[in-house]
């Protein structure tokens, strides 16, 4: 029973290199973090800094590239390189600390809805519905445009607007644990409703919860773009895949690579964090046991 | 203090159904007035078709639903009075066993959590005792310790139900209601688990109640046997009686039933029971059998037979009661 119990990081990392979704996610999501985080030691450029001699050059491998700049530079002769290394650092931070935001919310109002039912589910799903009403990206500029841009209120924002999703999906688990005669059993031992809550509602709805806030990283990426192109997003200088996104629009039909290479970034990261929370779902089924 | 460790008294469930606007509210009657008494030790099978109230009449006795009328006497205090605090220290007497074991394990337990839940839950011990108390129940329900760190997927449905047996037994209880736990069971298995049940109750003391939808699961482990028939009792004796001499007419067709192996002992007469039981939002006028029943007259279609000793405890709800029908037992 004892020698069991100890599950080190050895052990996971045995799990994570046993499946090839959870090593490839792993390691390319490690990639880009670490990426991100020593962008100012792996370029030579300053990712504002403007060169209006060098604009608009193709990537190295193309006529008229050159290895100083290998991605190519945008329309202000700006490294695309060097941008979505440092892009990534807010892309990142917004994608995960939104969808953390919109999860803990969606999950407490979906647990509270599902598992009591009555007035209070009525009136958590009544605002749930209200907030589906307005159209997301409206609401969002409204708050950006009040509360001025910045990072947090960005988070904040796409989080908040984002809740309806998860309190939708946790109260509908919640509902088919519930008649489960665990459940019932927990009750007839007299445990008290939290306590029901975290040791048998909780764990049964991670696994759905994984696999939708995984999937709502990339759309909460989306979303940053879409308020930094309006204007109500990240500000310049400080840069983001979006904002590059934003700017490459005009060059698409002649400068390609200008938002090809933030948008290839973007689908990395996601795909890297979709494959982590596939195995992450997987691994924390029982279930699944003989299969990892 | 009575001599009865269970006393229900006109236990009555209702549940609203089909509200809405201008609707005028319908009760579905499940239980309806239902009383029984038992003793320390003993066992009341509580039989009847599906929708009977059966199932309803348990979780309400142990209040995973709250009894609309009527008194639940635990040692001679009133179960259906308390409230959810002074409840929880109750629940320690009064445990339960479900019918569909895949359903009563949480997925994502190992069985020595699944069995130490009652125990960490009322904080009765930790650590080492703990264990020890959770390998002690192990082994009184059959399930070697090596399966303590396994999880429920990994079992086959027998003994999943010996590992839900193990929780109901964990805090010592004095009762355990069984709701239907051999139904969901291949018939082979079933036996085992009738037999454990019945070897517990004299190693641990228990008093059972025991809900069955047929009477030969009953019929081996009960001391006395209720029969229910649309959130009524209908019959209600101790064992021997009842399965030798039935006299209500449902209990009659319950026992016709009952499958006999020996073809040459089968009669082509059986008393079989035909039809359906009506809903119970709308229940028939008198005699609530009376549409199935094969000597029904007309004081039966307006009057409602009241539950009534036939001599010697043998209560029976019928105005005209069997007399020469035959049981299972001789």
């Amino acid at each position: 029973m004892e020698n069991k119990e100890k599950k080190g990081i050895l052990h996971w990392m045995r799990l994570l290199f046993g499946s090839p979704v959870g090593a490839v996610g792993f390691i390319t999501l490690l990639l880009v973090i670490l990426a991100s985080l020593f962008a100012g030691q792996l370029s030579p450029y300053d990712s504002a800094k403007q060169n209006l001699l060098d604009k608009l050059m193709p990537p190295a491998w193309c006529e008229d590239g050159t290895m100083a700049h290998l991605l190519g530079t945008d329309s202000l002769g700006r490294d695309v390189l060097t941008r979505c290394l440092y892009g990534a650092r807010i892309s990142l931070v917004v994608g995960v600390c939104s969808v953390a935001v919109a999860g803990a919310i969606g999950t407490v109002l979906g647990l509270l809805s599902g598992y009591y039912g009555g007035w209070v589910d009525s009136l958590i799903m009544r605002i749930a519905d209200a907030f589906h009403a307005i159209p997301r990206i409206l609401l969002a500029m409204v708050v950006l445009f009040v509360m001025g841009p910045s990072v947090f209120t960005l988070i904040m924002v796409i989080g908040v607007t984002n809740w309806v999703t998860y309190a939708r999906m946790i109260r509908s688990e919640v509902l088919t644990i519930k008649e489960k005669e665990y459940i019932k059993a927990s009750r007839t031992i007299g445990a008290a409703d939290w306590e029901i809550i975290l040791r048998h509602v909780l764990p049964n709805v991670a696994a759905q919860f994984i696999v939708v806030s995984t999937i709502s990283v990339a759309s909460s990426i989306i979303i940053e773009a879409t308020m930094s192109f309006l204007g109500l997003g990240i500000q310049p200088p400080t840069v983001s895949w979006g904002v590059m996104l934003a700017d490459g629009r005009n060059y698409l039909a002649t400068n390609w690579w200008v938002c090809t290479f933030p948008g290839v970034a973007i689908t990395v990261t996601v795909m890297g964090i979709m494959f982590l929370g596939n195995w992450l779902r997987d691994v924390l089924d029982p279930r699944n046991q003989g299969i990892r | 203090m009575s001599d009865y460790l269970l006393e229900v008294n006109g236990l009555k469930v209702y549940f609203p159904v089909g509200h809405g606007f201008g609707k005028r509210k319908k009760m579905l009657k499940a239980v309806d007035g239902v009383s029984f008494r038992l003793k320390e030790g003993e066992t009341l099978g509580i039989v009847g078709e599906s929708g009977c109230g059966k199932s309803t009449c348990g979780n309400a006795i142990i209040r995973l639903l709250n009894p609309t009328e009527g008194e639940i006497l635990f040692e001679g205090k009133d179960l259906a009075a308390m409230n959810q605090k002074e409840l929880r220290t109750l629940r320690r007497d009064i445990q339960m066993i479900f019918q569909d074991p895949f359903s009563s394990l949480d997925p994502r337990m190992r069985v020595r959590d699944i069995i130490g839940e009652p125990l960490i839950s009322h904080r009765v011990c930790g650590g080492e005792a703990l264990a020890e108390q959770i390998y002690r129940l192990m082994e009184a329900v059959g399930l070697p310790q090596e399966y303590a760190m396994r999880y429920p997927h990994e079992f086959s449905g027998g003994q999943r139900q010996r590992i839900g047996i193990a929780r109901a037994l964990a805090l010592r209880p004095k009762l355990i209601i069984c709701d239907e736990p051999v139904s969901a069971l291949d018939v082979s298995i079933q036996a085992q688990i009738l037999n454990l049940l019945a070897d517990l109750q004299k190693e641990f003391g228990l008093t059972y109640i025991f809900i069955a939808h047929g009477l030969p699961a009953v019929q081996h482990i009960s001391t006395h046997v209720a029969v229910m028939y649309l959130g009524k009792i209908v019959e209600m004796a101790d064992k021997v009686t009842l399965f030798s001499r039935p006299i209500h007419p449902y209990t009659e067709g319950l026992m016709a039933a009952v499958p006999i192996p020996d073809p040459q002992l089968r009669k082509d007469d059986a008393p079989l029971l035909e039809g359906d039981m009506p809903s119970p939002t709308r229940l028939p006028e008198g005699c609530r059998f009376h549409p199935r029943c094969k000597y029904c007259t007309e004081k039966c279609r307006t009057e409602q037979p009241e539950l009534r000793d036939m001599g010697d405890g043998h209560l029976a709800a019928c105005h005209y009661p069997l007399e020469h029908a035959e049981g299972i037992l001789k």
